[in-house]
C-alpha cells in the first residue's frame, strides 16, 4: 500500500486526430475545461495511440524512455474494467511485450518466444501491481480522472494561447500536470 | 508476467500522441485466434501467491475490533464509527473516486441498501484515500442518487485490514463479527440476499 512519490507531467497533444474538429475560444474556466476533456474520452468507442515515458533517477541529469501502445475498446462485458485494453512495449531486442485484459482473463502475449500467457481476470484493481500502475498513467480516462473528482478550486488553470494547463498539487511533495492542445481536445463537443 | 523491476518513481514525463488512426482499431487487435494464427502458443499461469493470500484473507478479532471503533469522517465533517451504527448487518464497501469497478457497483449497492432497509441492512461507503475531497464526492454522487453514508478514512484502516485491491467488502453481521468478501459486487450481493432469505 506505499505508493511512490510521483512527480508526473502528462503532455497531451492530439493534433492530427481530425481536421474536422472546431476550434473553441479561450478563457474557458476549469470545469469546462475538464469538462470537455472528459467528453471527448468518452466519445470514442474505441482507440488507438502511442505514449512515451521518461524516467530520471534522483539526481541524473539522463532519460531513460520506454514507448507504448495503447488501445482501447468499449466492452461492457468486461466486468472489471469496462472496456477491453491492450498495451504493448517494444522491449529488448526489438521483441514486443503486450499486456491484454478481455473479459475472460488477463494476458501477457511475448513476441520473442512467441508465447501467450493468461491468468483469469482479476475480480479487484489491485492498487500495488504493475498492471495497474501502468494503466493509470497510460489511459486517458484515468488520466483525466485525477482532476475530474477534485473541486475546480483545487485545480490551477493556465491559458497560454496556444495550451491549456492544468495543475493540481496531489501532496506536499507531488504535482501532476496536463497540457491540452486547445484545437483538438476540446473541439469534439461544444460548449 | 509483469516488469516488477520497472520503478514508477522515476517517472518524470508522459507524453501522448495521436494520429489520425486514433479511433481505428483493426479487427485483430483483441484477437487471441490472430495471435495463434501468426504460430503463437498458449499456456495458462498458476495465480501468483499474493493472490491467494488476499483471497483467502481473514479478519482477525484485533483487526476487527480496530475497524469498529474506527474515528471515520462523514462526508459533513463529523467523526463516528461503525459501532455506533445499530443495524442488524452492516455491509462496508471500499472504494475510491478513481476505481472504475467500484464506481460502476455504486449504483447496485445503493439499491442494495434500499431494498434491505426494512431487513435491518446499512450499507456504508468507505473511502480511505479522497478524504481531502470528501465533499466534492458526496456532492457528484448525490446528483447521481447515490444516498448510502459515505465514511472517510486513511490508509492504515487498509493496512490493518490487508485491503489493497478494489472493490471489497465486509459483512458485519447481527453479533458483529465481519466477513471479507473481495471482488465482483455479485458476490458480495448473493451473500447479502442468502442472508435474508434464512
Amino acid at each position: 500500500m506505499n505508493s511512490p512519490v510521483y512527480f508526473i507531467t502528462s503532455l497531451i497533444t492530439m493534433s492530427c486526430i481530425n481536421s474536422a474538429y472546431t476550434q473553441i475560444d479561450s478563457f474557458h474556466s476549469t470545469t469546462q475545461v475538464i469538462q470537455h476533456m472528459t467528453d471527448a474520452v468518452e466519445t470514442y468507442d474505441s482507440f488507438q495511440y502511442s505514449t512515451q515515458m521518461r524516467f530520471k533517477e534522483s539526481g541524473g541529469d539522463t532519460f531513460t524512455i520506454r514507448n507504448f501502445i495503447i488501445n482501447y475498446k468499449s466492452n461492457s462485458a468486461n466486468g472489471l474494467y469496462g472496456y477491453d485494453w491492450k498495451i504493448s512495449e517494444e522491449v529488448d531486442s526489438g521483441y514486443t511485450f503486450a499486456i491484454m485484459a478481455l473479459p475472460e482473463a488477463l494476458f501477457g502475449i511475448f513476441s520473442g518466444n512467441k508465447g501467450i500467457g493468461y491468468q483469469h481476470l482479476p475480480k479487484t484493481l489491485d492498487l500495488s501491481s504493475y498492471t495497474e500502475y501502468l494503466r493509470g498513467y497510460l489511459f486517458l480516462s484515468e488520466v483525466i480522472t485525477t482532476f475530474n473528482v477534485v473541486s475546480p478550486g483545487d485545480i490551477m488553470l493556465r491559458d497560454s494561447g496556444e495550451y491549456y494547463y492544468l495543475t493540481r498539487q496531489m501532496n506536499k511533495l507531488a504535482t501532476r500536470r496536463l497540457t491540452i492542445r486547445k484545437d483538438s481536445l476540446i473541439c469534439l463537443f461544444s460548449l | 508476467m509483469m516488469d516488477e523491476e520497472f520503478d514508477f518513481a522515476q517517472i518524470s514525463e508522459i507524453n501522448y500522441y495521436y494520429d489520425e488512426h486514433f479511433s481505428q482499431l483493426p479487427d485483430t487487435t483483441f484477437s487471441i485466434d490472430h495471435y495463434i494464427s501468426l504460430g503463437y502458443s498458449i499456456h495458462y499461469n498458476e495465480e501468483t501467491e499474493s493472490t491467494k493470500q488476499i483471497e483467502i484473507n481473514k479478519i482477525s478479532p484485533e483487526s476487527r475490533e480496530f475497524l469498529l471503533n474506527y474515528p471515520f469522517v462523514t462526508e459533513k465533517g463529523d467523526t463516528t464509527t461503525i459501532s455506533s451504527y445499530k443495524a442488524g448487518y452492516i455491509v462496508l464497501d471500499f472504494w475510491y473516486s478513481s476505481c472504475v469497478p467500484c464506481l460502476k457497483a455504486l449504483p447496485e449497492i445503493n439499491q442494495l441498501a434500499e431494498d434491505h432497509a426494512d431487513d435491518g441492512l446499512v450499507v456504508l461507503g468507505i473511502n480511505c484515500f479522497d478524504k481531502g475531497i470528501r465533499t466534492n464526492l458526496a456532492t457528484k454522487l448525490r446528483a447521481k442518487n447515490i444516498t448510502i453514508p459515505l465514511l472517510f478514512g486513511s490508509r492504515d484502516l487498509l493496512e490493518s485490514l490487508r485491503i489493497n485491491s478494489f472493490p471489497s467488502y465486509i459483512i458485519i453481521t447481527q453479533d458483529r463479527k465481519a466477513e471479507f468478501i473481495q471482488g465482483y459486487t455479485e458476490d458480495m450481493k448473493k451473500s447479502i440476499e442468502q442472508i435474508f432469505e434464512k
